[in-house]
Protein backbone atom coordinates (compact mmCIF):
# COMPACT_ATOMS: atom_id res chain seq x y z
CA UNK A 1 0.00 0.00 0.00
CA UNK A 2 1.27 3.37 -1.13
CA UNK A 3 0.74 6.66 0.79
CA UNK A 4 -2.03 7.63 -1.58
CA UNK A 5 -3.53 4.56 -0.80
CA UNK A 6 -3.06 5.38 3.19
CA UNK A 7 -4.51 8.52 2.73
CA UNK A 8 -7.41 7.16 0.63
CA UNK A 9 -8.04 4.84 3.94
CA UNK A 10 -7.70 7.30 6.37
CA UNK A 11 -10.54 9.09 4.93
CA UNK A 12 -12.88 6.25 5.29
CA UNK A 13 -11.99 6.94 8.72
CA UNK A 14 -14.53 9.04 10.37
CA UNK A 15 -15.38 9.91 14.36
CA UNK A 16 -17.50 7.69 15.95
CA UNK A 17 -19.20 9.70 18.10
CA UNK A 18 -20.43 13.77 17.48
CA UNK A 19 -21.04 15.28 21.05
CA UNK A 20 -23.90 18.12 21.36
CA UNK A 21 -23.42 21.66 23.27
CA UNK A 22 -24.44 20.20 26.70
CA UNK A 23 -22.51 17.16 26.82
CA UNK A 24 -18.93 19.39 25.59
CA UNK A 25 -20.24 21.98 28.37
CA UNK A 26 -21.01 18.93 30.84
CA UNK A 27 -17.29 17.71 30.24
CA UNK A 28 -15.51 20.99 30.67
CA UNK A 29 -17.60 21.58 34.73
CA UNK A 30 -16.88 17.79 35.61
CA UNK A 31 -12.84 17.97 34.36
CA UNK A 32 -10.04 17.05 37.09
CA UNK A 33 -6.95 18.42 37.32
CA UNK A 34 -4.15 17.30 34.44
CA UNK A 35 -1.05 16.42 36.11
CA UNK A 36 0.90 19.53 35.60
CA UNK A 37 -2.32 21.76 37.29
CA UNK A 38 -1.89 19.41 40.24
CA UNK A 39 2.28 20.03 40.44
CA UNK A 40 1.26 23.57 40.00
CA UNK A 41 -0.82 23.79 42.73
CA UNK A 42 1.56 21.49 44.78
CA UNK A 43 4.42 23.90 43.79
CA UNK A 44 2.67 26.79 45.39
CA UNK A 45 1.40 24.75 48.52
CA UNK A 46 5.45 23.87 48.62
CA UNK A 47 6.31 26.87 48.51
CA UNK A 48 3.57 28.67 51.47
CA UNK A 49 5.40 25.30 53.45
CA UNK A 50 8.55 26.46 52.78
CA UNK A 51 7.86 29.72 53.80
CA UNK A 52 6.31 29.39 57.43
CA UNK A 53 8.94 26.79 58.19
CA UNK A 54 12.07 29.31 57.05
CA UNK A 55 9.79 31.85 59.28
CA UNK A 56 9.30 29.67 62.04
CA UNK A 57 12.95 28.46 62.22
CA UNK A 58 14.29 31.91 62.21
CA UNK A 59 11.91 33.07 64.97
CA UNK A 60 13.51 29.69 66.60
CA UNK A 61 16.77 30.47 65.91
CA UNK A 62 16.56 34.49 66.78
CA UNK A 63 14.38 34.72 69.65
CA UNK A 64 13.07 31.51 70.89
CA UNK A 65 16.76 29.73 71.62
CA UNK A 66 18.50 32.52 72.67
CA UNK A 67 15.86 33.60 75.47
CA UNK A 68 15.26 29.66 76.55
CA UNK A 69 19.27 29.60 77.12
CA UNK A 70 18.97 32.79 78.27
CA UNK A 71 16.72 31.17 81.33
CA UNK A 72 18.40 28.25 81.51
CA UNK A 73 21.66 28.68 81.97
CA UNK A 74 21.34 32.25 83.87
CA UNK A 75 23.13 34.50 81.57
CA UNK A 76 24.99 32.11 79.09
CA UNK A 77 24.76 33.57 76.02
CA UNK A 78 25.23 31.84 72.41
CA UNK A 79 28.44 32.84 70.80
CA UNK A 80 28.09 35.19 67.93
CA UNK A 81 30.13 32.37 65.90
CA UNK A 82 26.56 30.43 65.99
CA UNK A 83 24.67 32.97 66.05
CA UNK A 84 26.34 33.62 62.43
CA UNK A 85 26.08 30.52 61.07
CA UNK A 86 22.56 30.63 61.92
CA UNK A 87 22.21 33.80 60.26
CA UNK A 88 23.90 32.84 57.43
CA UNK A 89 22.37 29.26 56.94
CA UNK A 90 18.59 30.98 57.38
CA UNK A 91 19.43 33.83 54.73
CA UNK A 92 20.95 30.97 51.97
CA UNK A 93 17.72 29.30 52.15
CA UNK A 94 15.69 32.11 52.02
CA UNK A 95 17.32 33.48 49.14
CA UNK A 96 17.27 29.69 47.44
CA UNK A 97 13.84 30.10 48.46
CA UNK A 98 13.11 33.45 47.02
CA UNK A 99 15.04 32.25 43.73
CA UNK A 100 12.90 29.18 43.05
CA UNK A 101 9.46 31.30 43.58
CA UNK A 102 11.05 34.14 40.97
CA UNK A 103 12.15 31.07 38.82
CA UNK A 104 8.88 29.24 38.87
CA UNK A 105 6.73 32.04 37.87
CA UNK A 106 9.14 32.98 35.05
CA UNK A 107 8.85 29.22 34.04
CA UNK A 108 4.69 29.65 34.11
CA UNK A 109 4.96 32.50 32.05
CA UNK A 110 7.23 30.86 29.41
CA UNK A 111 4.38 29.36 27.19
CA UNK A 112 1.11 27.83 27.66
CA UNK A 113 -0.10 24.81 25.64
CA UNK A 114 -1.07 26.21 22.59
CA UNK A 115 2.65 27.30 22.04
CA UNK A 116 4.40 24.60 19.67
CA UNK A 117 5.51 21.37 20.93
CA UNK A 118 9.28 22.03 21.73
CA UNK A 119 8.48 24.82 24.07
CA UNK A 120 5.57 23.04 25.66
CA UNK A 121 7.61 19.83 26.53
CA UNK A 122 10.85 21.99 28.07
CA UNK A 123 7.93 24.14 30.33
CA UNK A 124 6.99 20.91 31.47
CA UNK A 125 10.61 19.32 31.83
CA UNK A 126 11.20 22.67 33.74
CA UNK A 127 8.30 22.60 36.13
CA UNK A 128 8.97 18.64 36.97
CA UNK A 129 12.35 20.02 37.79
CA UNK A 130 11.44 22.43 40.32
CA UNK A 131 9.33 20.28 42.05
CA UNK A 132 11.74 17.63 41.88
CA UNK A 133 14.55 20.48 43.81
CA UNK A 134 11.69 21.97 45.81
CA UNK A 135 11.76 18.56 47.84
CA UNK A 136 15.77 19.42 47.58
CA UNK A 137 15.40 22.42 48.91
CA UNK A 138 13.27 21.73 51.88
CA UNK A 139 14.88 18.46 52.50
CA UNK A 140 17.87 20.84 53.09
CA UNK A 141 16.05 23.42 55.14
CA UNK A 142 15.17 20.78 57.63
CA UNK A 143 18.75 19.25 57.56
CA UNK A 144 20.17 23.09 58.45
CA UNK A 145 17.63 23.34 60.98
CA UNK A 146 19.07 20.03 62.67
CA UNK A 147 22.14 20.39 62.17
CA UNK A 148 22.34 23.72 64.20
CA UNK A 149 20.31 22.83 66.71
CA UNK A 150 22.66 19.55 66.85
CA UNK A 151 25.61 21.68 66.94
CA UNK A 152 24.26 24.35 69.60
CA UNK A 153 23.12 21.51 72.23
CA UNK A 154 26.36 19.92 71.93
CA UNK A 155 28.33 23.48 72.34
CA UNK A 156 25.45 24.47 74.93
CA UNK A 157 25.14 21.21 76.95
CA UNK A 158 29.12 20.79 77.21
CA UNK A 159 28.94 24.66 78.20
CA UNK A 160 26.64 24.17 80.75
CA UNK A 161 28.17 21.01 82.58
CA UNK A 162 31.44 23.03 82.54
CA UNK A 163 29.66 25.84 84.94
CA UNK A 164 27.72 23.63 86.81
CA UNK A 165 30.48 21.29 87.85
CA UNK A 166 33.68 23.86 88.21
CA UNK A 167 35.47 21.67 85.91
CA UNK A 168 38.25 22.76 83.25
CA UNK A 169 38.08 21.53 79.60
CA UNK A 170 41.41 19.53 80.07
CA UNK A 171 39.07 17.07 83.07
CA UNK A 172 36.82 16.14 80.04
CA UNK A 173 37.58 12.42 78.53
CA UNK A 174 38.04 13.09 75.18
CA UNK A 175 37.31 9.97 73.86
CA UNK A 176 33.91 10.23 75.08
CA UNK A 177 33.66 13.49 74.04
CA UNK A 178 34.43 12.88 70.13
CA UNK A 179 31.98 9.50 70.72
CA UNK A 180 29.39 11.72 71.27
CA UNK A 181 30.02 13.91 68.59
CA UNK A 182 30.51 10.65 66.37
CA UNK A 183 27.44 9.16 67.53
CA UNK A 184 25.37 12.20 67.23
CA UNK A 185 26.52 12.95 63.31
CA UNK A 186 26.10 9.37 62.11
CA UNK A 187 22.24 9.51 63.74
CA UNK A 188 21.80 12.88 61.78
CA UNK A 189 23.62 11.59 58.53
CA UNK A 190 21.21 8.62 58.92
CA UNK A 191 18.15 10.46 59.26
CA UNK A 192 19.01 12.93 56.32
CA UNK A 193 19.91 9.89 53.96
CA UNK A 194 16.61 7.86 55.09
CA UNK A 195 14.42 11.01 54.40
CA UNK A 196 16.84 12.11 50.72
CA UNK A 197 16.27 8.40 49.65
CA UNK A 198 12.80 8.08 50.45
CA UNK A 199 12.08 11.67 49.07
CA UNK A 200 14.02 10.47 45.48
CA UNK A 201 12.18 7.43 45.15
CA UNK A 202 9.02 8.96 45.77
CA UNK A 203 9.45 10.99 43.20
CA UNK A 204 11.23 8.56 40.58
CA UNK A 205 7.98 6.16 41.29
CA UNK A 206 5.54 8.81 40.33
CA UNK A 207 7.54 11.06 37.66
CA UNK A 208 10.50 9.20 36.69
CA UNK A 209 8.58 7.35 33.58
CA UNK A 210 6.97 10.39 32.89
CA UNK A 211 10.05 13.00 33.00
CA UNK A 212 11.97 10.04 30.85
CA UNK A 213 9.21 9.76 28.31
CA UNK A 214 9.02 13.80 27.90
CA UNK A 215 13.14 13.83 27.60
CA UNK A 216 13.19 11.00 24.82
CA UNK A 217 10.41 13.25 22.93
CA UNK A 218 12.25 16.52 23.19
CA UNK A 219 15.54 14.64 21.86
CA UNK A 220 13.99 13.03 19.24
CA UNK A 221 12.65 16.98 18.24
CA UNK A 222 16.21 18.37 18.67
CA UNK A 223 17.86 15.58 17.47
CA UNK A 224 15.89 16.19 13.87
CA UNK A 225 16.95 19.94 14.07
CA UNK A 226 20.61 19.60 14.66
CA UNK A 227 21.00 17.69 11.45
CA UNK B 1 -17.38 33.32 25.78
CA UNK B 2 -18.04 29.94 26.95
CA UNK B 3 -20.43 29.63 24.33
CA UNK B 4 -18.65 30.86 21.18
CA UNK B 5 -16.05 28.79 22.69
CA UNK B 6 -18.31 25.42 22.78
CA UNK B 7 -19.47 26.05 19.22
CA UNK B 8 -16.34 26.08 17.54
CA UNK B 9 -14.79 22.76 19.68
CA UNK B 10 -18.77 21.29 18.23
CA UNK B 11 -17.80 22.36 15.01
CA UNK B 12 -14.74 21.35 14.86
CA UNK B 13 -14.40 17.75 17.06
CA UNK B 14 -13.89 15.91 14.33
CA UNK B 15 -10.09 17.04 14.69
CA UNK B 16 -10.03 16.42 18.93
CA UNK B 17 -11.46 12.98 17.86
CA UNK B 18 -8.92 12.11 14.86
CA UNK B 19 -5.79 13.17 17.58
CA UNK B 20 -7.32 10.74 19.99
CA UNK B 21 -7.90 7.64 17.69
CA UNK B 22 -3.97 7.74 16.67
CA UNK B 23 -3.03 8.23 20.39
CA UNK B 24 -5.35 6.45 21.93
CA UNK B 25 -5.62 2.56 21.26
CA UNK B 26 -8.77 1.80 23.85
CA UNK B 27 -11.99 3.47 24.38
CA UNK B 28 -11.64 4.73 28.16
CA UNK B 29 -8.47 6.14 27.15
CA UNK B 30 -9.49 7.94 24.10
CA UNK B 31 -12.53 9.48 26.39
CA UNK B 32 -9.99 10.51 29.30
CA UNK B 33 -7.91 12.19 26.14
CA UNK B 34 -10.80 13.60 24.29
CA UNK B 35 -12.09 15.69 27.99
CA UNK B 36 -8.34 16.75 28.78
CA UNK B 37 -7.70 18.49 25.32
CA UNK B 38 -11.20 19.90 25.66
CA UNK B 39 -10.29 21.20 28.86
CA UNK B 40 -6.65 22.31 27.99
CA UNK B 41 -8.39 24.22 24.66
CA UNK B 42 -10.48 25.79 27.08
CA UNK B 43 -7.50 27.11 29.37
CA UNK B 44 -6.07 28.11 26.43
CA UNK B 45 -9.10 30.17 24.86
CA UNK B 46 -8.80 33.46 26.24
CA UNK B 47 -5.24 33.96 24.79
CA UNK B 48 -6.04 32.45 21.28
CA UNK B 49 -5.63 35.78 19.46
CA UNK B 50 -7.59 33.73 16.06
CA UNK B 51 -4.01 35.28 14.17
CA UNK B 52 -4.02 31.70 13.28
CA UNK B 53 -6.77 29.07 11.76
CA UNK B 54 -8.85 27.80 14.63
CA UNK B 55 -7.68 24.27 13.29
CA UNK B 56 -4.28 24.84 13.54
CA UNK B 57 -4.53 26.09 17.37
CA UNK B 58 -6.64 22.95 17.72
CA UNK B 59 -3.96 20.88 16.30
CA UNK B 60 -1.45 22.27 18.17
CA UNK B 61 -3.30 22.04 21.92
CA UNK B 62 -4.21 18.12 20.96
CA UNK B 63 -1.12 17.40 19.70
CA UNK B 64 0.56 18.90 22.43
CA UNK B 65 -2.04 17.44 24.92
CA UNK B 66 -1.75 14.20 23.77
CA UNK B 67 1.75 13.79 23.50
CA UNK B 68 2.38 14.82 27.11
CA UNK B 69 -0.68 13.57 28.48
CA UNK B 70 0.36 11.24 31.86
CA UNK B 71 -0.69 7.76 31.97
CA UNK B 72 -1.91 6.14 35.50
CA UNK B 73 -3.12 2.93 34.35
CA UNK B 74 -0.90 0.65 32.69
CA UNK B 75 -2.68 -0.93 30.23
CA UNK B 76 -1.59 -3.63 28.16
CA UNK B 77 -2.24 -3.42 24.73
CA UNK B 78 -4.99 -5.44 23.06
CA UNK B 79 -4.13 -6.26 19.43
CA UNK B 80 -7.26 -6.94 18.82
CA UNK B 81 -8.65 -3.39 19.77
CA UNK B 82 -5.73 -1.94 17.54
CA UNK B 83 -8.16 -2.18 14.15
CA UNK B 84 -10.84 -0.26 12.60
CA UNK B 85 -13.24 -1.58 15.30
CA UNK B 86 -13.55 1.50 17.35
CA UNK B 87 -14.46 3.61 14.72
CA UNK B 88 -17.29 4.50 12.62
CA UNK B 89 -16.72 3.85 9.03
CA UNK B 90 -17.95 6.06 6.83
CA UNK B 91 -21.07 4.68 4.69
CA UNK B 92 -19.31 3.58 1.74
CA UNK B 93 -19.57 0.17 1.44
CA UNK B 94 -16.14 -1.13 2.26
CA UNK B 95 -15.03 -4.22 1.32
CA UNK B 96 -12.45 -7.10 2.49
CA UNK B 97 -9.35 -5.25 0.64
CA UNK B 98 -10.15 -1.49 2.42
CA UNK B 99 -11.18 -3.61 6.05
CA UNK B 100 -8.05 -4.91 5.79
CA UNK B 101 -6.12 -1.88 4.72
CA UNK B 102 -7.30 0.24 7.58
CA UNK B 103 -6.18 -2.95 10.23
CA UNK B 104 -3.05 -2.40 8.22
CA UNK B 105 -2.75 1.01 8.77
CA UNK B 106 -4.03 1.35 12.50
CA UNK B 107 -1.03 -1.66 13.40
CA UNK B 108 1.62 0.40 11.30
CA UNK B 109 0.52 3.69 13.12
CA UNK B 110 0.61 2.61 16.39
CA UNK B 111 4.55 1.64 16.18
CA UNK B 112 5.21 5.24 15.55
CA UNK B 113 6.52 7.76 17.88
CA UNK B 114 4.42 10.39 19.40
CA UNK B 115 6.37 12.92 16.89
CA UNK B 116 6.03 10.94 14.19
CA UNK B 117 2.38 10.21 14.47
CA UNK B 118 1.61 13.76 14.64
CA UNK B 119 2.81 14.96 11.66
CA UNK B 120 1.31 11.33 10.35
CA UNK B 121 -1.63 12.60 11.22
CA UNK B 122 -1.33 15.95 9.77
CA UNK B 123 0.02 14.68 6.48
CA UNK B 124 -3.10 12.23 6.36
CA UNK B 125 -5.54 15.52 7.22
CA UNK B 126 -3.65 16.82 4.06
CA UNK B 127 -1.73 19.96 5.73
CA UNK B 128 1.12 21.65 4.04
CA UNK B 129 4.43 21.25 5.35
CA UNK B 130 4.21 24.91 6.24
CA UNK B 131 1.32 23.94 8.60
CA UNK B 132 2.82 20.57 10.17
CA UNK B 133 5.73 23.35 10.84
CA UNK B 134 3.55 25.71 12.85
CA UNK B 135 1.66 22.77 14.50
CA UNK B 136 5.10 21.10 15.96
CA UNK B 137 7.40 23.79 15.73
CA UNK B 138 10.00 22.63 13.01
CA UNK B 139 11.19 23.89 10.45
CA UNK B 140 9.14 22.94 7.35
CA UNK B 141 12.47 20.93 5.88
CA UNK B 142 12.76 18.88 8.89
CA UNK B 143 9.03 18.36 8.46
CA UNK B 144 10.45 17.12 4.70
CA UNK B 145 12.90 15.13 6.13
CA UNK B 146 11.03 13.74 9.06
CA UNK B 147 7.92 12.62 6.69
CA UNK B 148 10.29 10.90 4.21
CA UNK B 149 11.68 8.45 7.11
CA UNK B 150 7.75 7.93 8.37
CA UNK B 151 6.72 7.08 4.65
CA UNK B 152 9.87 4.46 4.62
CA UNK B 153 8.98 3.16 7.83
CA UNK B 154 5.15 2.88 7.55
CA UNK B 155 6.10 1.37 4.17
CA UNK B 156 8.28 -0.90 5.81
CA UNK B 157 5.68 -1.96 8.91
CA UNK B 158 2.69 -2.74 6.39
CA UNK B 159 4.86 -4.69 3.73
CA UNK B 160 6.05 -6.95 6.80
CA UNK B 161 1.80 -7.04 7.88
CA UNK B 162 1.33 -8.09 4.26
Amino acid sequence: MDLKDLKNTWNKISSAKQLNESQLREMLTKRTKSLIERIDRNIRIGFLVLFVLILLFAFDDFLVSPQMLKSMTRGVDIPNWLIFIGFFSNALIFTTFVYFVVKYYRVKRACDVSCDLRETLKKMIDTLRLYQRLFYLALATFVVAIGLAFVSGIYEGGKMQFETSGAQLADVDAQQLVLIVVIGLVVLALIVGGVFLFLRWGFRKLYGNYIKKLKNTLQELDELGNE
Amino acid sequence: MEKEFLQIIQKNQGIIHKVCNIYCDQEDDRNDLFQEIVAQLWRSYPTFRKESKVSTWMYRVALNTAITTFKKRKRRPDQNRLTYENFQLEDVGYDTETEEQIKSLHKAVNNLTGIEKSIVLLFLENKKYEEIAEITGITQNYVRVKMNRIKKKLKKLMDTEV
